[in-house]
């Protein structure tokens, strides 16, 4: 029996010594780990915006980091996740370093329902920001944040105004203006479909426009008309093709 | 033999253990308290202060209680009752790992592997004071 109760002593000893220096150094290991992050560089192309932030990861521990996931839930107001972007880096070895960049899209495409509303008014997005890791092989870790993105509407306040008539020249002139608070450059065209009340077309129309960030636009868009088929009333369709979205057809009745 | 002899003899048995407990006490009252809160207190979440006060109390009364108990049977039930204790109290208080909050990031560590191996090294406590305790019954009733 004193033979086991040594044993079982040396054991205890040994695992505490064990536990004890892998505490001390894994403390040691996770005070001298540095992340930091570089300025999110944002890029435009073809309806998506993408976000790429530079993350740089210095393990100066003596425990490597495993299964490093980043991942970002972007959601709307409806609380609907709209873009999920995930980095994975599978092993950090201890005295090593890494780059890498985590890029989140937000394709504009996918916002169907909720473009027309996005398209016209400023709004929210919630970013959900959830990080793990395998620390020492034996502690996982979880992280998370949330933080919101302010949506600024490429068509803010838009309307149209009160259309004139001019009958020497044959030429109505619609009014259209709006506010670009988005935050990337409107390039495209607006197209103005006119429609009399029996639901003919009696004029249409194509403005380029090219509108930076942050800036107002207001035209007076003038176009010729076929006064055999004007009438009183009517219809005016107008539809938005950008690099970034299409919108349209926005519906607005008009009276003379 | 006299009441004062007997309190003489009692003495000469029991001041080196008391000073051994006290001794133990002081040096385990630094490590487990004043260094933690001078050292690691911006690691700890404030949350687990309490935690680690009631652990380096355990300790501390399982060290100083075991001394004092030390040469008698005690020695080994308050081993056996150490090891029950801490088992219970990892199990209890800390195996659904650690949640803390910096601002506005939520961090939690899941530390259930780490109080797996203390688990495991007290059941190995727990199993040895309960052979010392047995050895010490067998070797008092052979003499």
């Amino acid at each position: 029996m004193k033979q086991a109760i040594k044993a079982l002593s040396l054991a205890t000893k040994i695992l505490w010594i064990i536990i004890i220096i892998f505490s001390i150094t894994a403390v040691y290991s996770a005070a001298s780990l540095r992340i930091s992050m570089d300025k999110p560089k944002i890029s435009f192309s073809d309806g998506i915006i993408a976000l790429s932030t530079p993350i740089f990861i210095n393990n100066t521990g003596f425990y490597e980091i495993t299964n490093l996931n980043i991942t970002t839930h972007i959601k709307n107001r409806d609380n609907k996740t709209v873009s999920t972007s995930t980095t994975i880096v599978p092993i950090i070895p201890s005295n090593n370093n890494i780059h890498r960049a985590h890029n989140i899209t937000l394709n504009l495409k996918n916002l169907t329902t909720e473009l027309p509303y996005l398209a016209f008014n400023d709004s929210v997005f919630d970013i959900h920001t959830f990080v793990a890791l395998r620390f020492a092989n034996i502690i996982p870790i979880q992280m998370s944040t949330n933080a919101t993105m302010l949506w600024g509407a490429p068509l803010y306040n838009f309307s149209i105004g009160e259309i004139s008539i001019n009958h020497a020249k044959k030429r109505i002139a619609v009014p259209l203006s709006f506010e670009n608070h988005a935050f990337f450059n409107i390039n495209g065209t607006i197209r103005l479909e006119v429609y009399s009340i029996n639901n003919e077309q009696i004029s249409t129309a194509e403005v380029i426009i090219e509108l930076p960030s942050g800036s107002k636009f207001e035209d007076l868009v003038e176009m010729s008309v076929d006064p055999s088929k004007l009438t009183h009333e009517g219809q005016i369709y107008v539809f938005f093709e950008t690099s970034m979205l299409s919108v349209g057809p926005i519906i607005e009745s008009w009276v003379i | 033999m006299g009441n004062r002899t007997k309190w003489k003899i009692l003495s000469k048995k029991m001041m080196p253990k008391i000073l051994k407990a006290s001794l133990s006490a002081i040096v385990l009252y630094f490590l487990l308290f004043y260094v933690p809160t001078l050292i690691m207190s911006g690691f700890i979440p404030s949350e687990y202060e309490l935690f680690i006060d009631a652990f380096a109390a355990m300790v501390i009364f399982f060290v100083v209680i075991t001394q004092l108990a030390s040469g008698t049977i005690f020695q080994y039930m308050f081993g056996t009752a150490r090891a029950l204790a801490f088992m219970i109290f990892f199990i209890q208080v800390l195996y659904s790992g650690i949640t803390t909050s910096f601002g506005a990031i939520s961090i939690f560590v899941d530390l259930r592997m780490f109080f797996a191996m203390l688990i495991a090294i007290e059941l190995l406590e727990f199993a040895k004071n309960l052979l010392e305790t047995i050895n010490f019954i067998s070797a008092t009733v052979t003499l």
